[in-house]
């Protein structure tokens, strides 16, 4: 074997441009996917380095309101002694400045805090900080805070109704990954948050327990058995939510995780593309070789020997090939923490680790022997006796046909696993997988349909279309290649940028909607009149009034709805559980939303003594995801009252219409003597008097929060455009591998044809005539590839939008006509320009064959 | 005998007019040491019966025994290294792999085998064919002859019992078709080599011990 190993190094050297054009494809489609690799695993060990940082504990008890006596108890019991404890109480409330107002989260913390890492504040006094706080009607922000607040340093700022000064300014306080972020957060301490008169009926506050051990405590054994405690104690419903640094670590990883899952999706399809090209390239190698493969059987060389000579070539190309991506990859991962930039942890650095090196290496060299495979199995067709007689390998033996077909199954499993890995799921790496093969075996049928229509084409055209047309027909399977890398690079390209176009034009002009600029929440019962007074007194109108009252749901047709949610989340494999809704009610259904099942709820109040279930609108989300039907019977607990309704109709909601919407709607009367809060929106706000407003809401309603929800959509767009960024990078990968693969397909049928060619120039076409007959071929693959591509994305965008995003599609013909005229001026220049040196050869070569 | 053909038939289905018969019913042996030379028109069946012999196609009935062994009944990977190991092939158009150096083909084969003195071997042999200076040239840059005379140099590295070659000088003008004759001949006879050669021309034909012509596919 050391001699066909040899055989094999000499061949890539001796083979050079063909090295140069296998290794460049395999490499870019490479690239992609060990730039993603690198960045998923330094973002999973950045985490798994950091988590107790992140959390600040070793695990969290977190609850809606404070630990009653016996649920104190139980946790005593369960603890022990031996722990250190930090106490958290969270909430959103507005804040008051020098000259403007603004939501903030705030996190009134004890001296505790945090247990792990420290608190980084930009002055020497870090480790005193936090005692200070408690002693002091002291706030600590980050400096951006301040700055929007128009404060400096020892200036104050008011929560609620007390004030407190700025003393320091947080710097890197959050080293998890950043989410959408309605409010900055403002730490006060747990005894100033007295007086604020901030606690009232109806705040969502979280009540936060944190935990530490010493080293080497098993803390997945506590944590297990204080969630069956109280899981016992509640009956399986426990009302204290439990999380560990594993549970946190999911929550978070979650979007980086769906992220990289959907540019690993991009590259791996960029990958197949490359392999497609590179498969390509290599038949055209092994075509001529195969006289080569003849002569050595007919020396004593047994066909395995001849297989291990391709597929040694083919192992020190991929490795060549691998360590080509690594190198583009370092280039490439200086950009991911530029473009998401507020997105990804500011401490997180992504590099090329071991784990993405051997991805790469594997990838590398395993990938090339598995897209040649099929490729690979013609060397089972070959015949010494052709050296004998002048004949050509046939294609048509059984085995070969057999060899062929299981050829491609190596590629395909590999697709599958590299799918299901990314999605985290068989049933989406599945989905993934079929529908790029569908998509491919769609072009590849639009392929052979176009050229054998050339066939017919050729013989009605003038010469030089005749001969262009007439090469694409006999050079089918070629052409069909080119096509079909093509249409794909393309269609990823289109695909992304029309579903964004979509969501983003509903975001930016919601038709028949107007979007609201503020939306207030936590308005007291009490409150409301003389807020609506307000606002009218402002010159503006208070609307989407809704009332809200927190529940919790306890059964679904006598069956207890967290059981069944726990046996649903076991199926799902999903964790997260919530405990508590808000309920409301409405006259009226608001216009992002109508009824696609069932009946509207009746007009008529809901009589509390008549023992009738009382009638209940679902969102179909929530439906679907609780696989509850109409006529489902429901039962509540809100604020201690047993209630029981039944569902009469889903309503299909549009979300990102920014409008106050809720899961659950009930019938009118039921939640009337509830205690309740009030959600309402403000629209059409100058923006020269948004903070003005806002500031008196705040002087006149303290506990009232306003959030700004034109900012939030701002920031939704500006992460959406960001993200978009990263995953239109990786499309453009994709049409890279394409155009790299146009160029060296091109490049082989010139090298293939150069007699032909010649034959040309001797009967007298010039080189003009020669170019227009190249420029037409690939000029005319590129336009159908590009044109069927960008129909084929239209659909399945239409398609993605209809089923995940609420039909929000909007038909952006231009980007597509401009894809169109670029993609068929690349592969026209790209072709040119890789047959030039093919075409200025001298036509005396003939004479020397 | 070191070959003995029994009976040997032969034929190739054709598109859309069944079977054609290239050989029918051949027999005949040849002796150690015996150069042979088979003739016949165009399509006489020539080369088929130098592929049957070689090994590389297998007769429809009949047996091919050489050098004791009946190499129909061989695997494929069997056959190709017992093919390497008791003949030579010598063919028109020299087939030479284009990207190894003369003396790169000619150690080929008996670095395919596994053979000793490999280096050794591959420059004695290039000597004799008179290539010692052109050792390390490409097929590219040698001339027609100068391949043949790698190709005969490849065959004989072996040491085969037998030496295959079909129409050797066919590619080759009449001179330099002369001068590789002669040394395929005096290589032959000095090592007391097996010699089966196919050809149409007479004066190669004449410099065989014996003459095999076949017309229609049988021997005459």
């Amino acid at each position: 074997m050391k001699l066909f190993l040899r055989l094999a190094i000499k061949e890539i050297f001796k083979n050079r441009k063909f090295s140069f054009f296998f290794i460049l494809n395999m490499s870019i489609g490479l690239t992609g996917f060990i730039a993603i690799n690198s960045f998923s695993s330094s973002f999973n060990k950045y985490m798994e380095n950091n988590l107790r940082e992140i959390l600040t504990a070793d695990f969290m008890i977190m609850s809606s309101r404070p630990l009653t006596a016996e649920e104190n108890k139980i946790t005593e019991e369960i603890l022990g002694k031996n722990r250190k404890e930090s106490r958290q109480t969270v909430f959103y409330s507005m804040v008051k400045g020098k000259n403007s107002s603004k939501l903030a989260q705030i996190l009134a913390i004890d001296e505790n805090f945090p247990l792990y890492g420290k608190f980084h504040v930009d002055s020497n006094n870090s480790s005193t900080i936090n005692s200070t706080i408690q002693k002091t009607p002291f706030a600590l922000s980050e400096k951006d805070l301040a700055t929007s607040f128009g404060l400096k340093r020892g200036e104050s700022i008011q929560i609620g109704s007390k004030h407190f000064k700025l003393n320091n300014y947080i710097i890197d306080s959050d080293k998890a990954v950043t989410s959408i972020e309605f409010a900055p957060k403002i730490f006060i301490g747990l005894d100033q948050l007295k007086g604020t008169g901030l606690i009232k009926y109806g705040s969502r506050v979280r009540y936060i327990r944190y935990y530490m051990f010493p080293d080497g405590t098993d803390i997945k054994k506590i944590t297990d058995k204080l969630k069956k405690k109280y899981e016992n104690f509640y009956n399986e419903e426990s009302e204290i939510r439990i999380f560990d640094s594993s549970s946190v670590n999911r929550r978070l990883s979650r979007i980086i995780d769906n992220f990289a899952g959907y540019l690993g999706l991009i590259a791996i399809g960029a990958l197949f593309l490359a392999g497609i090209a590179t498969a390509y390239l290599f038949r055209g190698y092994l075509n001529l070789k195969l006289k080569e493969i003849s002569i050595l059987m007919s020396i004593g060389a047994t066909r395995f020997e001849a297989c291990f000579l391709f597929f040694g070539q083919l192992f020190f190309l991929g490795f060549l090939a691998s360590l080509l991506s690594i190198l583009f990859t370092a280039f490439i991962l200086p950009v991911f923490p530029v473009i998401l930039k507020g997105i990804i942890p500011t401490g997180l650095n992504i590099s090329i680790n071991t784990t993405s090196t051997i991805t790469a290496l594997t990838m590398g060299t395993a990938g090339a022997m598995i897209f040649c495979l099929p490729v690979i199995a013609r060397v089972y067709n070959v015949k010494p006796l052709t050296l004998l007689r002048e004949l050509k390998n046939s294609n048509g033996s059984v085995k070969h046909k057999v060899m062929t077909g299981l050829g491609f199954l190596p590629a395909f499993i590999l697709f599958l696993i590299l799918s299901t890995i990314l999605t985290d799921s068989i049933l989406k790496g599945s989905v993934f997988t079929i529908g790029f093969l569908l998509i491919m075996v769609i072009f590849g049928l639009f392929g052979w349909m176009i050229f054998n229509g050339c066939k017919y084409l050729s013989k009605k055209s003038g010469v030089i279309l005749k001969i262009a047309f007439r090469n694409l027909y006999r050079n089918k399977l070629s052409s069909i290649s080119c096509f079909v890398t093509i249409s794909m690079g393309v269609f990823l390209i289109n695909m992304i940028p029309q579903i964004q176009h979509g969501i983003q034009e509903e975001i930016e002009r919601p038709e028949g909607l107007k979007i609201p600029v503020f939306f207030l929440i936590d308005v007291q019962e009490e409150q409301l009149n003389p807020v609506k007074d307000f606002i009218k007194e402002q010159n503006h109108n208070l609307s989407n009034i809704s009332p809200i009252v927190i529940g919790r749901i306890t059964s679904i047709n006598g069956e207890g709805f967290y059981k069944r949610r726990k046996k649903m989340d076991q199926k799902s494999r999903r964790r997260y559980r919530r405990l508590e809704y808000n309920f409301s009610t409405r006259d009226e259904l608001g216009n992002s939303e109508n009824i696609v099942e069932g009946i509207p709820l009746t007009k008529d109040k809901w009589d509390f003594e008549s023992n009738k279930p009382f009638e209940i609108s679902l969102a179909k989300s929530f439906a679907d995801n609780n696989k509850i039907k109409i006529g489902d019977i429901m039962s509540f607990d809100i604020q201690g009252m047993p209630l029981t309704g039944k569902v009469v109709n889903f309503r299909k909601v549009r979300w990102n219409s920014f409008q106050p919407n809720f899961y659950m709607l009930l019938q009118k009367g039921v939640l009337d003597d509830a205690p309740k809060t009030y959600l309402a929106s403000i629209s059409a706000i100058k923006v020269s008097e948004r903070q003005k407003l806002k500031n008196m809401i705040f002087d006149n309603f303290s506990n009232i929060s306003v959030i700004d929800v034109t900012k939030t959509i701002e920031q939704i767009l500006r992460i959406t455009d960001k993200l978009s960024l990263s995953i239109k990078f990786m499309a453009y990968l994709a049409i890279l591998a394409g155009l790299v693969s146009i160029y060296s397909i091109a490049r082989h049928e010139a090298k293939k044809h150069e007699k032909e060619i010649n034959l040309l120039k001797i009967l007298g076409s010039g080189f003009n005539d020669i170019r227009k007959i190249t420029s037409f071929e690939f000029g005319f693959i590129g336009l159908t590839a590009s044109v069927f591509a960008i129909i084929i994305s239209f659909i399945f965008s239409y398609g993605v939008s209809f089923y995940f995003f609420d039909r929000l599609w909007s038909f952006q013909w231009e980007y597509g006509v401009f894809i169109v005229i670029v993609t068929t001026l690349i592969c026209i220049l790209t072709a040119l320009f890789a047959t030039d040196r093919v075409i200025r050869k001298k036509a005396i070569i003939l004479l020397g064959s | 005998m070191i070959l003995n053909v029994k009976n040997v038939s032969k034929s190739y289905p054709q598109p859309e007019r069944g079977n054609l018969q290239v050989l029918t019913d051949c027999s005949f042996g040849i002796s150690k040491g015996e150069t042979t030379a088979i003739t016949g028109q165009s399509g006489s069946g020539k080369t088929t019966l130098l592929s049957l012999i070689a090994g590389l196609d297998s007769p429809d009935s009949g047996s091919v025994i050489l050098d004791g062994t009946d190499i129909n009944g061989m695997s494929e990977d069997k056959l190709a290294r017992f093919r390497a190991r008791k003949t030579g092939m010598i063919f028109q158009q020299f087939h030479l792999m284009p990207h190894l150096t003369a003396e790169e083909n000619v150690k080929l084969p008996i670095e395919i085998l596994k053979s000793d003195r490999i280096e050794e071997k591959a420059l004695s042999i290039l000597e004799k064919v008179g290539l010692t200076d052109r050792k390390d040239h490409m097929p590219g840059q040698l001339s027609g002859g100068e391949c043949q005379r790698v190709a005969i140099a490849r065959a004989l590295v072996v040491e085969p019992k037998v030496l295959l070659a079909d129409e050797p000088t066919g590619n080759l003008d009449v001179k330099t078709g002369d001068i590789v004759a002669d040394l395929l001949f005096d290589l032959v006879d000095s090592s007391n080599m097996t010699l089966v050669v196919v050809t149409h021309n007479p004066d190669l034909a004449s410099r065989c011990e014996r003459e095999l012509t076949l017309a229609k596919g049988k021997l005459v």
